[in-house]
């Protein structure tokens, strides 16, 4: 036992200066207090940085901040893509958005099932006599994937932009992307920020006489829907829980099981002026599930042509002021520049307005001289400018304007002109982006969390502790020092290995010290029977460790094991949980077998008889 | 100090008795699993969980009966400790979370007076396609853990079956590939099964194993813990470290075993074995799972709220799992073993037969 032990004693010190050393920065970095954290951020150090690369992270549930997860909308991606729609498109779309794995194919199936073909709806309109599904279809499946990626650079944009801390976004598969913020706050902005489609569309205002036309139509389909006039309570739809919570959005006046509908939804704001119409908030559901009525749509283009209604941006209101009226706007179909030409957006006071922002918007050139060309040629007619689908303001062309200008939103506050600025420099997203799964944390409850974890490392530490010393006397003071090195090496690897800690990681440890004793159990179960066994306490020693170690090896596996599934099946903090598991089982096997036993070495003399175990 | 000097309790006779009653144990268990099914938390069927942080008090029944007020049901309201309130709305549909964040704290702040929200609500949310996924995931872990760790025994313990076992799991993972995680989690690895079922000592530990899962299943559902994605990484644990306890005695049963060769073997001296090995190692059975227990009831205590299921599984887990070590793992395997160390003895007789034919004529001395 003599013979190498210099050696070993060697090994276990650097291996625990090793430790010590990776583990300064995390001491370094968590010690600070928030604000001077914040503080060296904002100043951008370079030290400051490089330590807390190095530092051990806190996983979301311990610091609290949000990871979402989205994932691309196909059916929609599909829908918008399509050169027409009609309903037998949409029933295909719908099959094909539920396959996961080959929703083109699936689409093509049951479009031809329909007597359809992928020619039918996404053929190259410039082409479509030479054009197949062969051709299509494969170009379908790229755009998917493309439109995965494109949403990944556009949000990678918009978060950059909130000035998180190191977000983490990432692609999953082929159209999912999880986006992690830590330590973020505010999450309905975040919300916003990721799943806003900016899509910008100027379009211009119809005549006066023309509007009429498409509110007369508007007035009609929805007398005819709602059968207005007559009190039919079959129309009540049955409210589902969920139903139940978002129609809590409304003001408490509006029921829905109301079933004395308006004569006419739209009203006459100024019967010199038919472009704008009002609805009272009352009806403001009705209007939107019209607005998405497809039928509606129909109705309406059957009876005046290519327009349809928007609804108007409310303006003037107190933050949570809700509007009592709605103005809905007529618009011409045709959208004659889209979000894509502007190459500049910022957000800046408004000279005129108090308290006010405006998003001032620069076109790059080929969009500039279009929209100088918009306003001379529609020279006193009036432009839609809308943004996902909500009508911001509606100038008119007063006089033309020259080619290197731009545009403007007015009537924001500070940051949602900034959100906005931001958006609209990202661009608009390919296709709706759902959030599919969601992981959200105060900071507050991350503490307690914290607090928690502390807390049960804490006692149950001590526990083992007291049990240990108690139970095996002198030899377990040894057992015990290994323990706690044991702990310091399993921070210090995790830190290492860029890991995060989070609440399951804090609780693999806490299972790690109750394990680890296991080894040193063994050990000294073993040294005792050699003891028993007549022989000299070193010889004990020496026999107690031989045997020990193909026992603690062969059952320390299994528990390997169970990590290394975890690790491979798991997601996020299961992940964390499982590393530690078997970081804590490695090191806990080190300190056990080599660590001890030269502690052992250097603390029992050669001719010792009894052994304190 | 040691809790048992010189022990030697009769641990094989009282065998009978005590797989019997884990037989009952396992049967009742899944019957209730089967009949009245294991309460599912969001992980696994989608839906949102909203946690309000106040600076006061609330009761329960305050903010069950906002919600109600505000036409919402289906809402299972809970409070953690004193100062968090947890809404789960299993139904929610897909993508709602802003909506919902609105809606509750507008309730919450129209209904609960008096009471503050103390920052941002925190919320956790899986559609329900994410929560198919992870129940196809959990189940195929756990396979594939089981068919990992019975290869491992095999391969330790009975060398004579590692051919058979290794083939097994090759085809069973091969067959996992081409079908998928979705296909693979419902799908019985035959293949392993009879490897196993051959090598006793696998087959025993493989027992002992599913009694753990099925008791702990079901001590779950008795004290109303939900199902959730870190129960399941508790159930794996558990399975990991429930075996550690069944090698330690396997190995010493394997030591004890080598002084006996298979010619000599009776049944009387494997029971003899048995006992042995279980006594000697019950000192560090018992310490071990002691000191596991305590570690983890203490989780289970201090750890908060989000660690409390996963805690509680992995104490109900180190229990069952000490107890199936001694009373499951090791009588199965005897079970099996002894018809291998028979089969081998018989090989042994008849071999020797052949070679040194019974001579009727040279039977003992003749005087």
């Amino acid at each position: 036992m003599r013979s190498n032990l210099g050696f070993k004693a060697a090994i276990v010190a650097i291996v625990i200066a090793f430790g010590v050393f990776k583990l300064v920065p995390s001491v370094q970095f968590h010690s600070m207090s928030k604000e001077e954290r914040k503080a060296k951020e904002d100043a951008n150090d370079p030290a400051f940085a490089e330590l807390k690369s190095k530092a051990l992270n806190l996983g979301l549930d311990l610091q609290g901040g949000m990871r979402v997860v989205v994932e691309i909308d196909v059916k929609e991606f599909l829908l918008r893509r399509a050169n027409r729609k009609d309903d037998v498109l949409r029933e295909a779309v719908s099959k094909a958005a539920n396959d996961e794995f080959s929703p083109i194919e699936t689409l093509q199936s049951a479009l031809t099932e329909k007597g359809k073909s992928l020619v039918d709806y996404y053929g190259d309109k410039r082409n479509l006599k030479r054009d197949t599904d062969e051709k299509i279809l494969p170009i379908l499946n790229d755009e998917i994937v493309t439109a995965a990626k494109q949403a990944l650079e556009i949000i990678r944009n918009r978060v950059d932009a909130f000035g998180v801390a190191e977000p983490t976004i990432q692609l999953i598969g082929t159209k999912r992307i999880a986006v992690e913020l830590a330590g973020v706050s505010n999450q309905a902005r975040v919300r916003s920020n990721i799943q806003r489609e900016a899509q910008l569309f100027f379009s211009m205002v119809p005549e006066s006489n023309i509007a009429k036309r498409v509110f007369d139509a508007a007035n009609e389909f929805y007398a005819k829907k709602y059968n207005v006039g007559a009190n039919d309570s079959s129309k009540t739809e049955e409210k589902t829980d969920a139903e139940a919570l978002f129609g809590a959005d409304e003001t408490s006046d509006e029921k829905k099981d109301d079933t004395s509908y308006d004569e006419t939804l739209f009203i006459t704001a100024n019967p010199q002026n038919f472009q704008q119409m009002y609805v009272t908030a009352k009806n403001h559901g009705l209007l939107e599930d019209l607005l998405k009525d497809d039928e509606f749509q129909k109705h309406v283009q059957s009876r005046a042509g290519s327009y349809k209604l928007q609804i108007m941006k409310p303006r003037g209101l107190e933050p949570n002021q809700r509007p009592e009226i709605y103005t809905v706007i007529a618009t011409e179909e045709r959208v004659h520049l889209t979000g894509e030409g502007i190459e500049k957006a910022t957000a800046v006071i408004d000279p005129d307005g108090v308290n006010q922002y405006v998003v001032s918007m620069k076109f790059d050139d080929k969009t500039g001289r279009k929209f100088s060309y918009l306003s001379k040629r529609y020279l006193n007619k009036r432009l839609a400018i809308s943004l996902d689908g909500i009508v911001q303001s509606a100038p008119t062309f007063v006089t033309e304007i020259p080619a290197h200008s731009g545009a403007q939103i007015t009537g924001m506050n500070q940051q949602e002109a900034q959100d906005l600025s931001i958006v609209l420099r990202s661009g608009a997203l390919p296709a709706p982006l759902k959030i599919i799964e969601e992981f959200t944390t105060s900071a507050s409850l991350g503490e307690d969390s914290v607090k928690a974890g502390t807390n049960s490392i804490l006692i149950g530490f001590a526990l083992v502790l007291v049990f240990m010393m108690v139970y095996y006397k002198k030899s377990g003071i040894i057992a015990s020092l290994a323990v706690v090195i044991n702990v310091v090496l399993m921070f210090a690897a995790l830190a290492a290995f860029g890991g995060t800690l989070t609440l399951p990681g804090i609780a693999g440890l806490i299972l790690t010290i109750g394990m680890s004793v296991d080894a040193n159990v063994l050990i000294f179960e073993r040294i005792r029977e050699e003891v028993t066994g007549g022989v000299t306490v070193f010889q004990a020693l020496e026999n107690g460790y031989a045997r020990a170690f193909i026992a603690i090896a062969d059952a320390n596996i299994t528990t390997f094991i169970a990590g290394v599934v975890l690790y491979s099946f798991g997601s996020g903090t299961i992940r964390g949980f499982a590393l530690i598991l078997m970081i804590g089982i490695l090191t806990s096997m080190f300190t056990a077998i080599v660590m001890t036993k030269v502690i052992f070495a250097y603390t029992t003399k050669e001719t010792e008889k009894q052994l304190s175990i | 100090m040691q809790i048992f000097k010189n022990i030697n309790i009769d641990f094989v006779s009282k065998q009978s008795k005590a797989l019997l009653a884990s037989a009952v144990f396992v049967l009742a268990g899944v019957i209730m699993i089967f009949t009245s099914g294991i309460k599912l938390g969001i992980d696994f069927t989608g839906g949102v969980e909203i946690v309000l942080k106040t600076d006061k008090e609330v009761p329960v029944t305050d903010m069950r009966n906002a919600l109600q007020k505000h036409n919402v049901t289906g809402a299972e309201v809970k409070t953690y400790g004193a100062q968090k309130i947890s809404i789960s709305l299993k139904a929610a549909g897909d993508d709602q979370n802003q909506k919902l964040v609105n809606n509750i704290t507008t309730i919450f702040n129209s209904e609960i007076k008096g009471v503050q929200l103390v920052g941002e609500p925190s919320l956790y949310n899986i559609s329900g396609k994410m929560s198919d996924e992870l129940i196809d995931r959990s189940v195929a872990a756990i396979i594939f853990a089981l068919v990992l760790i019975a290869l491992y025994i095999i391969v330790r313990f009975s060398t004579s079956n590692i051919a058979l076992g290794i083939a097994g799991f090759v085809v069973d993972y091969i067959i996992f590939k081409f079908f998928g995680e979705q296909n693979f989690g419902y799908f019985i690895p035959l293949f392993v099964f009879y490897p196993i079922w051959k090598a006793g000592f696998a087959f025993g530990a493989i027992v002992a194993v599913f009694h753990d899962v099925v008791i702990a299943l079901s001590l779950l559902e008795l004290t109303g813990v939900e199902l959730s994605a870190t129960v399941i990484a508790a159930l794996l644990t558990i399975i990991g470290y429930s075996l550690n306890d069944t090698i330690v005695v396997y190995d010493r049963i394997r030591e004890n075993l080598a002084d006996l060769s298979p010619i000599d073997y009776t049944e009387e001296r494997f029971k003899e074995n048995i006992n042995t090995s279980i006594n000697t190692t019950l000192n560090r059975t018992v310490v071990t799972s002691l000191t596991t227990f305590f570690v983890v009831l203490v989780l289970s205590m201090f750890g908060g709220e989000p660690l409390f299921p996963f805690a509680i599984t992995l104490c109900y887990g180190v229990v069952v799992g000490t107890y199936s070590s001694i009373f499951i793992a090791a009588p199965i395997m005897m079970k099996r073993f002894s018809k291998e160390m028979e089969e081998r003895k018989q090989k042994l007789i008849s071999v020797e037969e052949e070679e040194n034919p019974h001579d009727p004529n040279n039977e003992g001395i003749v005087l």
